[in-house]
């Protein structure tokens, strides 16, 4: 695993901020424009073949919305943990759905829930929410609670 | 395409009649799909072009309600995911606490875990393989498949006092002791069930209908399979060994020797065959943990009656029922979980089923379907 993280190293200077081990496990912290070419590289040159999972966190008081990916070697049974933060402003990073076809419907739902921009996603759209839904209920302002929650709710009869 | 049809002394009729694809709305509230689960499939004759799956029906919001909860008070929503398997959804979140507390879980507790996780792995794999037969339109299956079912719903509720939504472990062990003659009542059912699987098989495995509406349908190739993110049975079915007990031992599975059976051709009659040698090795599995039960504590000394994990952030895979059932917790050191993602395997697996689908006949898009076995409440969180 060490060579792992030298070779990105070495391949994408200044690509990772931060790595983080707790029980375990290893976290990339990658800058968000390198994350495509980061993941890239660990999937056709380290054998990382297997995209477990994407998700992601909102930290609205530092101002960023992270996205996991998880990736992970059938082969040499080694797991990774992928994280990038993005600015809350403009929360956009590239797709990987062209890399792993998990991706599509994990992205989706990333975009669903936390509203996040996956650049050169085919097929972006709500998975899990209807069409019409306003917001992206995963954010921590989204109340969970009270008068606020019916806030975009529009009776059918007053449907226009 | 076929050769236009032609009446003699006429123009060919295709320039007359010309086809298009037909669109067909499969579900939401149809029995093959297992679920509110809806599919808009595109039809040329009888063999499908394009298949669409909408899902959500039974999206209701768990991942953002456990986030207003206790670590403690959020355990029994996640039963409700899958709720054929909800003891294994319930290991997968207490251990992913657990994990992200650094809490020790007592020897003789993670026995019982694997016991009762093996349970419910067979009582998942005998409601599919009685759903799915019955998809297919072998019923007798089913009748047998809830008889044996019924065994351990009955040993589940004298171990945790529900049939179907347990609420199995807390945070850091397991509360009660097996009661007095369960461990009796759990060998006889064990000593009796490789007959009763041998009786499917009779009823399945050889039946030529079943081969024929099996065999050679909704083929998966193994690279395709990786490519798509696909786990559990799913997988194993188009030969790619990966199972989560065997690749990220937890609750003391290497201690246990099993096999993970695989499939070669990756189509329906594989992954059913596989589930099938599955429930065999379940019950290796439960043998031995029976056997071998160690004495000891049942929850860690040291564990506060306050549930407040360090600021960080913990992924732990449990292998359930239908795949690799992940839980992603990230805490900012208060008693309540930040974010809590769940990896529901049914929703990976699901993409799979365009896969499955395109090219093959709309007949059998039920059982490339039941052969995925998704659970939509899992799928739409």
């Amino acid at each position: 695993m060490a060579d792992v993280i030298q070779a990105i190293q070495s391949k994408f200077p200044g690509a990772i901020l931060e790595i983080v081990e707790y029980q375990g496990e290893r976290t990339l912290v990658v800058r968000p424009g390198r994350v495509k070419a980061v993941l890239g590289h660990l999937k056709q040159i380290e054998g990382f073949n297997f995209l477990a999972d994407v998700s992601s966190a909102h930290w609205p008081e530092e101002g960023r919305i992270d996205v996991v990916y998880i990736v992970r070697s059938l082969k040499s049974r080694e797991q990774l943990r992928v994280r990038t933060p993005l600015p809350i402003e403009d929360p956009t990073v590239e797709t990987v759905s062209d890399l792993w076809g998990t991706a599509d419907w994990l992205e989706r739902e990333v975009y669903d829930l936390m509203g996040v921009q996956f650049t050169g996603h085919a097929d972006l759209r709500r998975i899990m929410l209807p069409e019409d839904f306003e917001g992206h209920p995963l954010r921590k302002e989204y109340p969970m609670e009270g008068d606020d929650e019916w806030r975009n709710y529009v009776p059918p009869e007053n449907r226009e | 395409m076929t050769e236009p049809l032609r009446v003699e002394g006429t123009a060919p009729l295709r320039k007359v009649l010309e086809t298009k694809n037909l669109e067909l709305n499969f579900g939401p509230q149809h029995p093959a799909t297992h679920g509110v689960y809806r599919a808009v499939l595109a039809l040329d004759g009888e063999r499908v072009v394009g298949i669409e799956s909408i899902i959500g029906y039974l999206h209701r919001g768990i991942e953002k309600w456990a986030e207003y909860r206790t670590y403690t008070k959020a355990t029994p929503v996640f039963d409700r995911l899958d709720y054929v398997g909800a003891i294994l959804n319930c290991h997968g979140y207490v251990g992913a606490v657990e994990k992200l507390m650094k809490v020790e879980v007592p020897k003789r507790a993670q026995y019982v875990r694997v016991i009762l996780d093996e349970l419910q792995r067979i009582a998942n794999h005998l409601l599919w393989l009685g759903t799915h037969a019955l998809d297919l339109g072998a019923m007798t299956v089913l009748f047998y498949a809830l008889r044996e079912r019924e065994v351990i719903m009955d040993l589940f509720e004298a171990m945790l006092g529900q049939r179907l939504l347990q609420n199995a472990y807390p945070i850091g062990g397991i509360r009660l002791d097996f009661p007095k003659g369960w461990d009796r009542a759990c060998r006889n059912f064990l000593a009796e069930f490789p007959n009763r699987i041998d009786e499917y098989e009779t009823l399945l495995s050889t039946n030529r209908i079943w081969v024929q509406r099996t065999r050679g349908v909704g083929i998966v190739s193994g690279e395709e399979a990786v490519a798509l993110g696909l786990s559990g049975p799913t997988l194993r079915g188009s030969g790619v060994c990966f199972d989560v007990r065997k690749a990220m031992p937890y609750s003391s599975y290497e201690e246990f020797d099993f096999e993970v059976p695989l499939g070669e051709r990756g189509d329906v009659y594989d992954r059913y065959i596989v589930r099938v040698r599955e429930m065999r090795q379940s019950i290796r599995i439960v043998q031995q943990a029976l056997d071998g039960l160690p004495e000891g504590p049942l929850m860690p000394e040291k564990l506060s009656k306050i549930i407040r994990p360090p600021a960080g952030e913990a992924y732990f895979c449990v292998e359930g029922t239908k795949g690799m059932l992940g839980f992603y917790v990230v805490s900012d050191g208060t008693d309540k979980p930040w974010r809590l993602h769940v990896r529901a395997p049914s929703f990976v697996n699901l993409q799979g089923l365009e896969r499955m689908c395109v090219g093959g006949l709309v007949a059998d898009v039920v059982a490339n379907i039941g052969s995925l076995d998704i659970v939509l409440g899992e799928v739409d969180r």
